[in-house]
């Protein structure tokens, strides 16, 4: 009698009992998140909580930093080229807030047979001492050839006060090249490496 | 058979009565009138303060906080800026004694080692007792309605530093970070209902 009972039912029956329930399950469920959400509602606040502390300026000024040494702006002559440069803990509207260091390295293609001399807040260089303390020959991943000039020391630039430091790069390029034809189309280039970094 | 259609029946009237608890206010049309009065319902506060700052809304809700309450010290820099090799502390104090419910709290501590894009880094997080740390970055606690009554408020001290063990490289598009690149501590209240705070472990 049972089998009979269960065989009776139509496909058509079974399917619309089962959507039945299953939209039944839905509005179950649906009742149950808006009663749950009545009964659970609570205060709650979030916020973001941040400091405005001031951050220290870290400003390194470096100006006239282009030597380019062509055939028409040096010749070989017994006087000597003297080029400046300069560095700054400030710029046009600010200062350093922190202390710095810095040191410098003097690089120089070896296309011309010039001497280079380097002096700091120097106003006549026959009164003060070279900075360049020799020079070693390297050569980079391309085979080009370096020469690398030493320069004694770092220097300071103190925040509290606005501070500018002149160099004189002095480069002599003997008279006796002057009928030397080797030299005749070549470029120089001098390049001033310049570090600093804040003191700790 | 008969049971089954007893069953959907009692299924579908059931179903109905969900239908009409929930829309029972908007289904129908009804006579309605308003009559004003002056019964007062006493509605529990929440309110919570930061460093004297309303969390909760005094009128306007303030979802950003600036601080003041740090100290640090730094070497070689101007007086009252910050640089790297910099350290000190942020100080919160959170004030529940105005609030009529417990509040369950969290202060979440986002700093370098949590987001790369900040300064700061937080070394060590000083909190009053009874504050647990959820998360490894995350201490909670709980106040209750005696500590609120006791005029108790939480203090959390949180020492950073500004690393410098890796070099900042200013070149010349080199951006200061502002303020909210320093550090961030998010915050969060709820009423308190019972929960328990579980400890982190690592």
């Amino acid at each position: 009698m049972k089998n009979i009972s269960i065989k009776n039912i139509s496909y058509f029956d079974e399917k619309k009992r089962f959507l039945i329930f299953g939209a039944g399950l839905f509005l179950i469920l649906v009742l149950a998140v808006y009663l749950l959400r009545i009964a659970y509602a609570r205060y709650e606040v979030q916020a973001s909580i941040y400091s405005d502390i001031d951050q220290a300026l870290y400003i390194f000024e470096a100006g006239d930093m282009s030597f380019n040494l062509d055939p028409e702006g040096i010749i070989p002559k017994n006087g000597k080229y003297t080029y400046r440069f300069s560095v700054a803990n400030f710029n046009e509207s600010k200062t350093s807030d922190v202390d710095l260091l810095y040191n410098l390295k003097v690089i120089t293609t070896t296309n011309l047979p010039i001497t280079v001399e380097l002096y700091r807040n120097c106003s006549d260089i026959s009164n003060c001492t070279n900075l360049i303390q020799g020079a070693r020959t390297a050569n980079d991943e391309d085979g080009a050839w370096y020469k690398i000039y030493n320069v004694d020391g770092e220097y300071e630039l103190d925040y509290s006060s606005q501070t500018t430091d002149v160099y004189s790069l002095v480069i002599e390029f003997p008279l006796n090249y002057a009928n030397d034809i080797t030299y005749a189309n070549s470029i120089e280039n001098i390049e001033v490496n310049l570090h600093s970094e804040q003191m700790i | 058979m008969k049971d089954n259609k007893k069953f959907t029946i009692v299924f579908i009237v059931l179903l109905i009565v969900c239908f009409l608890y929930l829309g029972a206010s908007t289904t129908y049309t009804a006579y309605e009138s308003l009559v004003e009065g002056n019964s007062k319902v006493p509605t529990a506060k929440f309110k919570l303060y930061i460093n004297g700052i309303s969390v909760t809304g005094d009128g306007t809700l303030s979802d950003q906080i600036i601080i003041n309450n740090v100290t640090w010290t730094s070497t070689h820099t101007r007086d009252g800026k910050i640089s790297p090799g910099s350290y000190g502390t942020v100080y919160l104090e959170l004030d529940p004694t105005q609030s009529d419910v417990a509040v369950m709290y969290s202060f979440q501590f986002i700093d370098k080692r949590i987001d790369d894009d900040k300064v700061l880094t937080f070394n060590n997080i000083t909190a009053d007792s009874g504050i647990v740390r959820t998360a490894r970055d995350t201490y909670s606690g709980i106040v209750t309605m005696d500590d609120i009554e006791d005029g108790e408020k939480v203090n959390i001290s949180a020492d950073f530093i500004f690393d410098y063990l890796n070099d900042i490289v200013i070149t010349d598009d080199y951006e200061s970070p502002s303020f909210e690149d320093l550090f961030e501590i998010h915050f969060h209240a709820v009423q308190y209902r019972g929960e328990t705070l579980v400890p982190y472990t690592e």
